[in-house]
């Protein structure tokens, strides 16, 4: 984050809890304004984070990924050419963290190296945007963003995804989604709950 | 949902209770006895909207038909109690909607390691 080539940046770190020295890297930079939370659950760090800001537009980058140096750069752009855009995205590319090896390295498979990144770390979204959406789901344990992202088409909010990476996409053995098969119990959910605010609505 | 191609789907009307049956791994003459014992309606049409709607499920690779024998569940499903005609709703025929705009964002994990021939939720590695 700290490599953008964007200057003016408000720099939130959410401590969720961690156990790798975040604290002691954190210190050594003035301009980051860091939080520490005992309450586990990344739905509430998100908010916690979004309830703090005081920017204009809101990223968000896990603790895994990495932004491209002209990552808000370019998103900016795009929102200063049209102003009636609420969130822009832009392409991510995944790699194996290179700490991997043997038989882990050999179960994780990246299907497409790039791809659409409709994720929460190659978002750029104006915050009064975000805000007809309203925060993440803190009953969503792994399907947070699905579920945010479902209720924000459903608020037709204006998006637009560029062809550029503009996300580096870590896959190791700990990414949530792969550890843990509950997230497709949440996936269902987010589906279910989606798909009943839209028949109550046509109904209505 | 279907984790091996993004797409999700919605079964309404008489559509869940046929999805209900088929869950307890019903015959098809079970489920159209259901069908016949809990609407009033044309039977005729039931089987045949049954019949298409098996096969459009089928075709979106989320259920696979077996031969009765080898199933041999007929004596496990709960029958159902027969209702007297007054009792029973107005047929409505099965909805079955196909969704894919949630595509991109479901198929971004790279969770889905399920074997091809069993599909979810028989994940690879897992008993």
């Amino acid at each position: 984050m700290l490599d953008q080539n964007h200057a003016a940046l408000e720099l939130l770190v959410i401590d969720n809890a961690s156990t790798d020295g975040t604290a002691e890297i954190v210190r050594g930079f003035s301009s980051i304004r860091y939080f520490y939370l005992e309450e586990k659950g990344l739905a509430n760090a998100l908010n916690h984070g979004v309830e703090r800001s005081q920017d204009a537009f809101l990223g968000f980058l896990d603790a895994d990924d990495l932004w491209i140096q002209n990552k808000l750069a370019t998103q900016l752009e795009r929102f200063a050419a049209n102003p009636s855009l609420d969130m822009v995205f832009g392409h991510i590319e995944q790699f194996l963290s290179p700490e991997l090896e043997g038989p882990v390295k050999q179960r994780l498979r990246i299907r497409r190296k790039e791809l659409p990144g409709y994720v929460k770390s190659s978002m750029l979204i104006r915050k009064e945007s975000f805000w007809r959406v309203g925060l993440f789901d803190k009953s969503m344990e792994f399907a947070d963003f699905i579920d945010w992202y479902m209720r924000a088409q459903e608020e037709n909010l204006q998006e637009l995804m560029l062809p550029d990476v503009l996300t580096l996409r870590r896959i190791h053995e700990t990414n949530m989604g792969y550890t843990e098969r509950n997230q497709r119990i949440d996936y269902a959910r987010v589906h279910k709950r989606s798909l009943d605010r839209r028949r109550r609505l046509s109904k209505t | 949902m279907n984790l091996g191609n993004g797409n999700y789907y919605s079964l309404t009307q008489s559509a869940a209770v046929i999805w209900e049956s088929i869950q307890q791994h019903a015959t098809l003459e079970h489920i159209q006895d259901r069908l016949h014992m809990q609407y009033s309606g044309d039977t005729g049409v039931m089987n045949k909207d049954l019949t298409d709607l098996i096969q459009a499920l089928e075709a979106e690779h989320l259920i696979r038909c077996q031969a009765a024998s080898k199933v041999g569940s007929q004596d496990d499903a709960p029958v159902a109690e027969e209702l007297s005609a007054h009792e029973r709703e107005a047929y409505q025929p099965p909805l079955f909607e196909r969704f894919t705009d949630m595509e991109d964002l479901l198929l971004l994990d790279p969770v889905h390691e399920a074997e091809d021939d069993k599909g979810w939720p028989h994940a690879k590695g897992s008993p």
